[in-house]
């Protein structure tokens, strides 16, 4: 029995460290850019930043994500699908923006600048 | 040809294996489906049609409760598996019914902030920036939504039956669900509210 | 009360009041049929409440046939119509028509031919291969299957009341906008594709974890038959962009229906995203579909030679790189449409990259079949007919690779004939190949030999005669979609050409539907006595023909690729080792996919045509059966294991 109560105290410290990690990485970049304390492409950078960090932390705290072989399979399609979204997302991306760019009508594109004045 | 009559060993283990790798699949696709309407998102953006972009719409101390609220609940959640493994059936069901009033509050949050959206003019239908951003935060609320009334599907599973393995296996997908909503949040809260207020 | 449904959506032009016949005839029959010889209970618990993968894959493939059928019939409209149409003469169709029709061609052949009919060969066949007893979730492989049928049942019920999209089979806003398509068309297409989609991606999920944790000992990856790799990245592909696919509609719908702007031309809306969207699922799509087909004809070149796969570890590698790659290149399919010089080169470069690995499996099926001792029946010629007819699709391809020669190519008669040159001469010759392959399996008897044979020579000569002349015809620059043209083109008489070979596969058709009647009626005699009518090489040809609902009496235990060939050569195989039976437990039959379903369908039907209390309450029955089978505890039983014995001997009585 006591085994089972030590995987639980153990298991419980990994569901706080994960809260509290993951509170901190919400309310650091949500004060950067409450008071926008740093300059916009840093600040885009850090936040973006402390997603991904936020990401890793629930995905290892939460999900008991890891290199283990039970958890080996998982992490594998998450792996693959993670490469997938990365693909598709910033695939389009890209060829939207270069549409805009190669198919933007410059009469078009004056008015809308001289609108965001 | 000898025969020796046995029960084959009804394997829990074998079919725990399936059904959790086959939720976490599934995960997997629905992270193939936010993908998608976040690319979407992200190239709709800039186009506002001249009307109110991220910055002038959104409140984010507004959106840092519902982010916690959020947050809170999936470690609740945990909590509840914790204690699923110690068997103690009624501190989870005490430990479901406090995820299930965080999340509620949660999607609350949200439609009050879609009617707010809507009533001053900002709905959907104005703009391929407001379509985009109603169906990104809508079909996570949407997910929220379904695994609150999951919830309290097992709520009544845990209740009347007890941890048994059929039980067990399904909380392990909701505690799965659960989880990566949040995921999706955090995803949610730093591309849209937060760098929109950039 | 039943939103825009009125009488004004039944079919008031002669050729739209045949298509309507036809459907309400061929519902009618079957009714009729079930009811007149009291079938109905043992069509309800033998077929509609099903978890058996085997019965479930049958469903699937006899729906592909006949939808194989509906598919054919709109292409014979459409090569009809070209090769009439020169000139003052107008055809027969009008061009709203016209679009119609070769749009849900289009839909027909890609959602409801081809991908139900793989589907049904990885029911029939990967569990069989890997030594299972069943797929991973039985019951979500009823409800995928349903769900598919739903889909099928709302395309075709446009032809009695409404109509369908007239968009192509992809649907491009802004045409497919409500502005521009006002009625009801594009929202059957929206939901029978999306109904359908579901069911795709559950099973992908199903397949999927079925081939990973459901394989017997000893098989490891590289030891689990081709076809098996081939579905399994097949799946991983539909896990992967359906979803894309679900979104994408989900966002035109929402533009049609509630005034968002994803797609609109105004308001913001960018109708080439939805293009680059489609298409991200649209190039994987053609590889899931192609893969199962590559891994049909490995087998059937290793088992009708008589030698072991050449190359079996390039061939996992190169179907492994096929499906990244595949993810790799969609922007091909609109080079045309505005991006710069540096987005169509990366994607040109990843097309003709992939061209590689396919390359690698051609040159493996050939050193196959060199030198190996030749079985010329009807899987060999399919086979044979494929690597000629895909490779110079394959290498059409490459040409339409390259950018600046795309410009010339692209909607032209050139891609007309390079789609269909790769789906037919390689997706269907291959589903046909294996069908004929594991027909004896499934149904205990093969089909018969010469009627095959004249079958595939007139599908092959036909399909030579309709597709060729398209290549030559785009390259003299006609294009797609036109339902007339100048005389002065001199179009005509190669279409008039394309025409008869249309007409040749139709005869083709006939022969199948004819060896399918007659080997049924000579089943005995062609009777598949021992489970290994071919000499195979895999675990499916080691249990009876057709094989008993539990498959294996016991779990093989593998010890190397092509296991089952290494058990006949080896009396000192484990596999020859007395069984011990032991109880088997199988799924139950639930009635809940079937219900869960036909409460979809409703519920689309209602979207449709504007129904909200159709909507609602379908949605609220369809949440019921999901709750109600939330609850369900009792879903399974137990075979005792002196059942299975009995099963045994009686099924084993023929062999020797």
């Amino acid at each position: 029995m006591s085994t089972v109560n030590n995987t639980t105290k153990s298991s419980l410290r990994s569901y706080i460290i994960g809260f509290v990690l993951s509170i901190t990485f919400t309310v650091i970049p949500y004060q950067l850019v409450a008071t926008q304390a740093l300059g916009k492409n840093n600040l885009v950078l850090f936040v973006v930043a402390c997603a991904l960090i936020q990401l890793l932390v629930q995905l290892k705290f939460f999900l008991h994500l890891n290199f283990s072989p039970k958890s080996r399979e998982n992490l594998l399609t998450f792996i693959f699908t993670a490469i997938m979204v990365i693909i598709f997302v910033f695939g389009s991306l890209w060829i939207m923006h270069d549409l805009n760019y190669f198919m933007m009508d410059p009469i078009m594109e004056q008015h809308h600048q001289m609108m965001k004045k | 040809m000898s025969t020796i009559h046995s029960i084959e060993k009804h394997d829990h283990h074998d079919v725990d294996e399936k059904t959790n790798f086959g939720f976490w699949s599934y995960i997997m696709t629905d992270c193939l489906l936010f993908g998608t309407i976040f690319a979407v998102y992200a190239a709709l953006r800039p186009s506002t049609f001249g009307g109110a972009g991220p910055k002038e719409l959104f409140s984010l101390p507004f959106v840092l409760g519902e982010t916690f609220l959020l947050l809170t609940s999936s470690f609740t959640f945990g909590l509840v598996m914790l204690a699923q493994k110690e068997n103690k059936k009624n501190l989870a069901l005490g430990l479901m019914a406090l995820t299930f009033l965080l999340g509620a509050s949660f999607i609350f949050m949200e439609v009050t902030e879609f009617h707010h959206l809507i009533a001053g003019g900002n709905s959907f239908e104005k703009s391929a920036f407001l379509s985009g951003f109603f169906v990104l935060v809508g079909t996570h609320g949407l997910h929220v939504l379904c695994g609150l009334i999951w919830m309290i599907l097992l709520m009544i599973q845990v209740l009347l039956r007890g941890f048994t393995p059929l039980v067990t296996r399904k909380l392990t997908s909701l505690s799965l669900f659960w989880h990566f909503l949040d995921i999706v949040w955090i995803f949610v809260f730093t591309f849209v509210y937060l760098i929109g207020a950039i | 009360m039943f939103g825009k449904l009125s009488l004004a959506a039944l079919p008031h032009e002669p050729i739209q009041a045949g298509g309507a016949a036809s459907v309400v005839l061929a519902a009618f029959t079957v009714i009729a049929a079930l009811t007149y010889f009291k079938k109905w209970k043992w069509f309800w618990t033998e077929w509609m409440t099903t978890t058996d993968h085997k019965k479930i894959g049958i469903m699937y493939i006899v729906a592909a046939l006949i939808m194989l059928l509906r598919g054919f019939g709109d292409a014979m409209m459409l090569r009809a119509q070209m090769a009439l149409a020169s000139g003052a003469n107008h055809g027969f169709l009008s061009p709203d028509h016209f679009n119609q029709v070769f749009t849900a061609h289009g839909v027909i052949m890609i959602f409801f031919m081809a991908m139900p009919f793989m589907f049904g060969l990885f029911n029939l066949v990967v569990p069989l291969q890997i030594g299972a007893r069943d797929v991973a979730f039985p019951f979500l492989n009823s409800l995928s299957f349903w769900l598919f049928v739903m889909g099928a049942m709302l395309a075709n019920i446009s032809l009695v009341l409404g109509e369908f999209a007239a968009t192509g089979w992809l649907a491009y806003p802004p045409l497919s906008e409500i502005n521009y398509s006002p009625g009801v068309g594009v929202d059957y297409y929206i939901w029978a594709i999306q109904i359908a989609g579901v069911g795709s991606l559950i099973s992908g999920i199903n397949f999927f974890v079925t081939i990973i944790k459901m394989r017997c000992p000893g098989m490891t990856l590289m030891r689990m038959p081709i076809f098996s790799w081939t579905a399994l990245c097949s799946n991983i592909l539909v896990m992967m962009v359906f979803p894309v696919l679900t979104v994408t509609l989900a966002m035109l719908f929402l533009d049609r229906y509630l005034d968002f702007h994803f797609f609109t031309s105004n308001l913001g809306g960018s109708a080439m995203m939805y293009i680059n969207l489609i298409w991200v699922w649209g190039h994987p799509e053609v590889y899931i579909l192609i893969l199962p087909a590559f891994g049909i004809l490995s087998e059937i070149a290793s088992v009708f030679a008589q030698k072991k796969l050449f190359g079996y570890k390039s061939m996992v590698w190169a179907t492994i790189i096929i499906t990244l790659l595949s993810g790799l290149v969609w922007a091909h399919h609109f080079f045309t449409m505005g991006a710069g010089g540096n987005v169509n080169a990366v994607f040109g470069i990843a097309t003709m990259i992939i061209a590689i690995p396919t390359g690698v499996k051609v040159f493996n099926w050939l050193f196959t079949l060199f030198r190996g001792r030749l079985i010329f029946k009807t899987p060999l010629l399919w086979l044979v007919g494929f690597i000629l007819t895909f490779t110079i699709g394959g290498m059409t391809g490459v040409m339409l690779s390259v950018p600046p020669a795309d410009f010339q190519y692209h909607n032209s008669m050139f891609l007309i004939a390079h789609f269909h040159n790769t789906i037919i001469g390689g997706v269907v010759f291959g589903y046909f190949a294996g069908f004929i392959y594991w027909f004896p399996k499934i149904m205990g008897f093969k089909l018969e030999e010469r009627l095959g044979k004249i079958a595939y020579g007139h599908w092959i000569v036909g399909f030579l005669l309709a597709f060729m002349p398209l290549y030559f015809l785009g390259l003299d620059g006609m294009t797609r979609r036109i339902s007339h043209y100048d005389s002065a083109t001199g179009w005509q008489p190669l279409l008039v050409v394309s025409l008869l070979g249309a007409m040749m596969i139709g005869g083709g058709v006939v022969f199948q539907l004819l060896q399918i009647a007659y080997s049924f009626w000579k089943r005995k005699e062609f009777a598949d006595t021992n489970g290994d009518p071919w000499n195979g090489r895999t675990l499916e040809w080691s249990i009876p023909s057709p094989p008993p609902v539990y498959n294996f009496a016991r779990i093989p235990t593998v010890e190397a690729i092509d296991d089952f060939w290494e058990q006949k050569q080896n009396p000192k195989h484990p596999a020859h080792e007395k069984i011990v039976y032991t109880d088997i437990h199988m799924p139950k039959n639930s009635g809940l996919g079937f219900l869960i379903a036909a409460a979809g369908f409703f519920m689309c039907f209602g979207f449709v045509w504007h129904i909200t209390w159709l909507i609602v309450s379908s949605l609220v029955v369809m949440l019921a059966f999901i709750f109600y089978r939330s609850f369900d505890q009792d879903t399974e039983y137990y075979i005792s294991a002196k059942e299975v014995e009995k099963t045994e001997i009686q099924m084993r009585k023929g062999e020797h």
